[in-house]
């Protein structure tokens, strides 16, 4: 009796101790407001210096964050920034998050649920006051305050490579891109028929799947396919049946599955290797690849420095201007929408002011976040569109125009009692939808197997636990 | 009253001493007791804590009782993880046997035997994360090491080893016990370098054969070390995660329990309750397994040196 008391008491301690901990970011209460007027931000009185915590350690290695720095430190007075980058950004952000030191700006993490954000950031104003200059902002808005600027959007596409297409058969004119499945699996087996018997040939798509994280492009599927910038966050939590035969979600990921099962994917995709991938591709030995539109500029840079290093003959006939980006062909028979293709653009992140930095130091964050969505051309490096209201389209998504019938809409955020529930059903149910989902991997490895599940069969175990997540969400 | 161990009581003076003896020894103990209870103890019971909520590691916990412990045992992907263990098992049991074999022919061979315990010791001090990546391009089968030897010698490899679901967890145990082989074998070698030089004359003597000599003079000198050896096989073949998660990332079946508590607790939509009792149910079968070795062969049943007859 006396041991059983001990042990309880001992839960409850630690019981309270992990609810203060888990308090703790919250313990700043009230909600931390900018306050300044975006389209004159004042200069800070004595000089001060900003952290930037940021995810590209590749731009940092180009130099090309030294030439934003020294460029923004020229054009802002008494403005000073540091960039710190991070490889494993989001886990090691995540974890600086309630001790408050992830720097002045960061960009906000994925992980980190809406009614969280006025732990950790400042409010940038109203969604009425930013709306007007920024797309986009949905996403991470709290009671009505804007938290994070988006970095750029990117448009969900096909990479492909015009070479392959013309000795395929096919025509490179975005006029004549796909615009259904049916036509895109020709296209896939017209290359598969056309290529599969030369040297080193990987697949007409290439899945890059031992890296994992190239799937979640599959996570932007549904909303191409539902034809609704709402659809995704808005109806998807609610969706009982979204994994059931004819929705969205269930035709945008058997997709993956029909280009397995067919054997136009790659043979072992449990050796794919991501930066090998663009040597392959532009070396003409894929097709195509599903990904955002930022992935474009580094297949063309990659085009770049075969061309130059020549290292394997052939090499120097490789034309960057090969490299194409499309739309997923998907149409929409009817809605809103008919005769249109519907292409999500979703930021890449949002940029945060740590709401415990003191007021000078917020005030050159907020002149750096102007500066860099306006002036700095991050979002042209980076293959996305600016956040800009009203910024023209990169010039590579020569697909995506009205002309072809194609709208890029930006996904707006759930309302009313769908508010925030999306992550809390995909927790529930182990079924995420973008990031690392190993649900979405088995489509694979059944569709690879000889003796493996049919897309049907098995889908249908994902929908149990989909179901079982929602009821358990909206249930208590 | 405190007695003595001869039943006399103790005078206050003496009892006083004593006390203060067990004050002054118990102070030793602060440190590490409290080193113990900050790093060990009370994680192990914040995990188990939290694997009755529902918690994504920032906002607010909603408890859920037993529900994320009956969903690992109905949920196919998570028991069959822990399935997966026993290949690891049973290597590791072939690995112990190999060990021991070959710590007992080097410690009588003369020839070669520093270059051959460097080389076997040698995949261990291997970064695990390194040893993954070799034998990740050691399977590649357009440009890797396996399937080039196989042409070499006029055969062709399969399309792919690693996504085969008959074989690859096979090939991993495999690669697991190259790894660890090493450890094992510097332990039992250190043991076996420990018995008195004197018993294998007296053997010779005797007129003992090598098997004999094996099974009477070496095998009960090292059971201890047998029996340890043992016990961290079964917890590394439970909590197993390196190998399979860096060559396959856990896909194609060869996935682990640690793997799967791991992508659910630190993925995309992490889910801390479920990860946690995955962890509790790891903590909880290791405590058996050392519970069960305590039973049979604890301290009080130490054998050490005594020879079978």
């Amino acid at each position: 009796m006396r041991n059983t008391k001990h042990v309880l008491s001992g839960f409850l301690a630690v019981c309270t101790a992990l609810l203060v901990f888990a308090g703790c970011g919250g313990s700043a209460k009230g909600e931390d407001a900018l306050g300044l007027d975006w389209a004159n931000l004042p200069t800070p009185a004595k000089e001060t210096a900003i952290t930037v915590k940021f995810n590209r350690t590749d731009m940092d290695q180009a130099g090309i964050l030294a030439r934003y720095k020294a460029e923004f430190e020229k054009a802002n007075p008494n403005c000073k920034i540091t960039w710190d980058c991070i490889t494993n950004y989001e886990s090691i952000v995540m974890q600086s998050l309630p001790s408050g030191t992830f720097g002045d700006v960061a960009l906000i993490p994925h992980g980190i649920a809406k009614e969280s954000l006025p732990m950790y950031f400042t409010a940038f104003g109203t969604l009425q006051d930013f709306g007007s200059t920024y797309n986009y902002l949905d996403v991470q808005v709290a009671n009505n305050n804007v938290y994070g600027i988006p970095d750029y959007g990117t448009a969900i596409g096909l990479v492909y490579n015009k070479s392959v297409l013309r000795k395929s058969g096919l025509s490179d004119n975005p006029a004549d891109f796909p615009r259904d499945l049916k036509t895109f699996y020709s296209w896939l087996a017209a290359i598969d028929a056309a290529l599969e018997k030369t040297d080193g040939f990987k697949g007409a798509y290439y899945t890059n799947f031992k890296d994992k994280w190239p799937l979640e492009s599959w996570g932007y599927l549904p909303t191409v396919f539902a034809g609704n910038a709402a659809y995704y966050y808005g109806e998807l939590p609610g969706s009982q049946n979204a994994f059931e035969e004819g929705q969205p979600l269930y035709v945008s990921q058997e997709v993956l599955y029909t280009i397995v099962k067919n054997g136009w994917s790659e043979a072992d995709p449990s050796t794919t290797d991501w930066e090998n991938c663009k040597v392959d591709f532009n070396r003409g030995k894929i097709g195509f690849m599903l990904f955002g539109s930022w992935a474009f500029p580094q297949f063309v840079e990659k085009a770049e420095t075969l061309k130059a290093a020549n290292a394997v003959a052939g090499d120097a006939a490789i034309n960057p201007n090969d490299v194409g980006f499309m739309p997923f062909p998907y149409e929409q028979v009817s809605g809103p929408n008919a005769g249109k293709i519907v292409i999500p653009v979703s930021p890449d992140y949002y940029f945060g002011i740590n709401k415990k930095s003191s007021a000078d130091k917020k005030i050159v964050a907020a002149r750096f976040l102007k500066w860099l969505t306006e002036e700095s051309g991050f979002s042209d490096y980076a293959g996305g569109v600016s956040p800009l209201k009203g910024a023209a389209n990169p010039s590579f998504y020569d697909g995506f125009t009205e002309a072809n019938r194609v709208v890029l809409v930006g996904e707006t955020s759930a309302t009313g009692n769908m508010e925030g529930k999306l992550s809390a059903v995909e927790a529930e149910s182990s079924i995420g939808m973008r990031g690392e989902q190993s649900w979405r991997e088995r489509i694979v490895e059944e569709a690879l197997k000889s003796n493996g599940q049919s897309y049907k069969d098995y889908i249908a175990t994902v929908s149990a636990k989909w179901k079982r997540g929602i009821a358990d969400v909206f249930g208590n | 009253m405190t007695i003595t161990a001869r039943g006399v009581p103790l005078s206050p003076i003496l009892r006083d001493r004593r006390r203060k003896e067990y004050l002054f020894v118990a102070s030793f103990l602060v440190l590490p007791v409290l080193l113990l209870v900050v790093f060990s103890l009370l994680p192990v019971l914040g995990v188990t804590v939290v694997s009755f909520f529902r918690w994504d590691g920032l906002g607010k916990m909603s408890f859920r009782g037993f529900d994320y412990y009956k969903r690992i045992f109905t949920e196919p992907e998570y028991w069959r993880a822990l399935l997966n263990s026993l290949y690891y098992l049973v290597g590791a049991f072939v690995q112990l046997a190999l060990a021991m074999l070959l710590a007992t022919i080097l410690t009588f061979t003369a020839k070669g035997k520093g270059f051959f315990k460097g080389m076997i010791f040698f995949p261990y001090l291997i970064n695990g994360v390194a040893a993954g990546y070799m034998f990740y391009v050691f399977f590649e089968p357009s440009y890797g090491t396996l399937n080039s030897l196989l042409s070499l010698f006029g055969g062709t490899g399969p399309a792919s080893w690693l996504t085969n679901g008959d074989i690859n967890n096979i090939l991993l145990a495999i690669v697991s016990v190259w790894r660890f082989l090493g450890l094992n074998f510097i332990m039992f070698l250190g043991v076996i370098a420990s018995i008195d030089t004197g018993l294998y004359e007296a053997a010779d003597l005797d007129g003992a054969n090598s098997w004999q000599v094996f099974r009477y003079i070496i095998m009960p000198s090292i059971r201890p070390i047998v029996f340890l050896n043992m016990i961290l096989a079964v917890k590394g073949a439970i909590s197993v995660f390196d190998v399979p998660y860096i060559i396959t990332g856990g896909s194609f079946g060869t996935s682990s329990f640690v793997i799967e508590a791991y992508r659910v607790s630190f993925g995309q939509n992490p889910n801390l309750g479920l990860g946690s009792a995955m962890s509790t149910i790891i903590l909880i079968v290791v405590l058996a397994v050392t519970g069960v070795q305590q039973l049979f062969f604890g301290e009080n049943k130490k054998e050490g040196t005594h020879y079978a007859k």
